[in-house]
């Protein structure tokens, strides 16, 4: 199983990485990209199994990089993390097809209780 | 002190909701205790001196709802927080992670107060860069012990 990790900060995929790991997937392959224009290359060359993205990015937004995604034809699982968790942006997520939408800051438990579903 | 946004623009009516000390120290406590693990007083205290502040991190909100949100803090602050959050030693990490860290704070409490209005707006990137020892007058401006160093969060509505 390979997880893509999305985010222009190198301190939150850090972030990420390490509540990733203490919510019981550190087994699993974790992959960066800075951007969405690097995520959306990386989704075509790593094939990852998940893709989790932060929502407010430079050049391309997360939610242009789902669209890319979808339009391409991906059906690559995908979840935004996001500290902008409202209902404008849960239901342009589940609209371009996110399977789910974490909120930031999240805990171990949070990450656990949207992921597990999600990796099993 | 104003206690709450709204109340600095009481003619606003596209303010429905408001952002006050208490969000703010909420979303602050989430972000640093609950996520990061680092030990936060979400009690504000008064702010008074400035000066001990030297770099900065903006994020603005616009649409239905104007805002703008700033972190100050001491240099050395900014590499505790950032060497919490890539899990090394400040001394390993660089001006730019450091400022990234920050610039990240920045982005998760901005993007929290989107979500708590919920109107129409849209959220800036980060930008980050030496504090130049002044905010505007009408900012509601809160001081916190983040870690036994004082962390400094304004929030000014447009």
């Amino acid at each position: 199983m390979r997880i893509l990790i999305v985010d222009h900060s190198k301190a939150m995929r850090m972030v990420v990485r390490r509540t990733l790991e203490q919510a019981g997937f550190g087994d699993y392959e974790m992959i960066e990209a800075s951007s969405g224009v690097e995520a959306f290359s990386m989704i075509n060359s790593e094939s990852p199994d998940l893709v989790l993205s932060d929502w407010n990015m430079p050049q391309m937004k997360g939610i242009q990089l789902l669209e890319k995604v979808r339009k391409s034809g991906s059906k690559v699982r995908f979840g935004f993390i996001t500290s902008q968790s409202n209902s404008v942006t849960a239901r342009t997520a589940t609209e371009t097809g996110a399977d789910f939408l974490l909120t930031k800051p999240f805990t171990v438990d949070s990450m656990r209780a949207v992921l597990g579903p999600v990796l099993v | 002190m104003p206690l709450s946004a709204i109340d600095q623009q009481p003619g606003n009516e596209t303010s429905t909701l408001c952002i006050g000390p208490e969000e703010v120290s909420r979303m602050a406590n989430d972000l640093f205790s609950a996520m990061l693990g680092m030990p936060f007083n979400p009690e504000p205290q008064e702010s008074t001196d400035l000066s001990s502040r030297e770099v900065q991190a903006t994020i603005r909100i616009s649409g239905d709802w104007d805002a703008e949100f700033h972190v100050l803090a001491s240099y050395e602050l900014a590499g505790h927080i950032a060497a919490d959050m890539f899990g090394t030693s400040a001394s390993e990490l660089s001006k730019d992670e450091i400022l990234d860290a920050l610039g990240e704070i920045v982005n998760v409490i901005g993007g929290n107060a989107k979500g708590i209005v919920d109107q129409d707006c849209n959220l800036s990137l980060p930008c980050v860069g030496r504090f130049l020892g002044e905010l505007p007058a009408s900012a509601l401006t809160l001081d916190f012990d983040l870690d036994g160093r004082q962390l400094t969060i304004a929030m000014l509505e447009k």
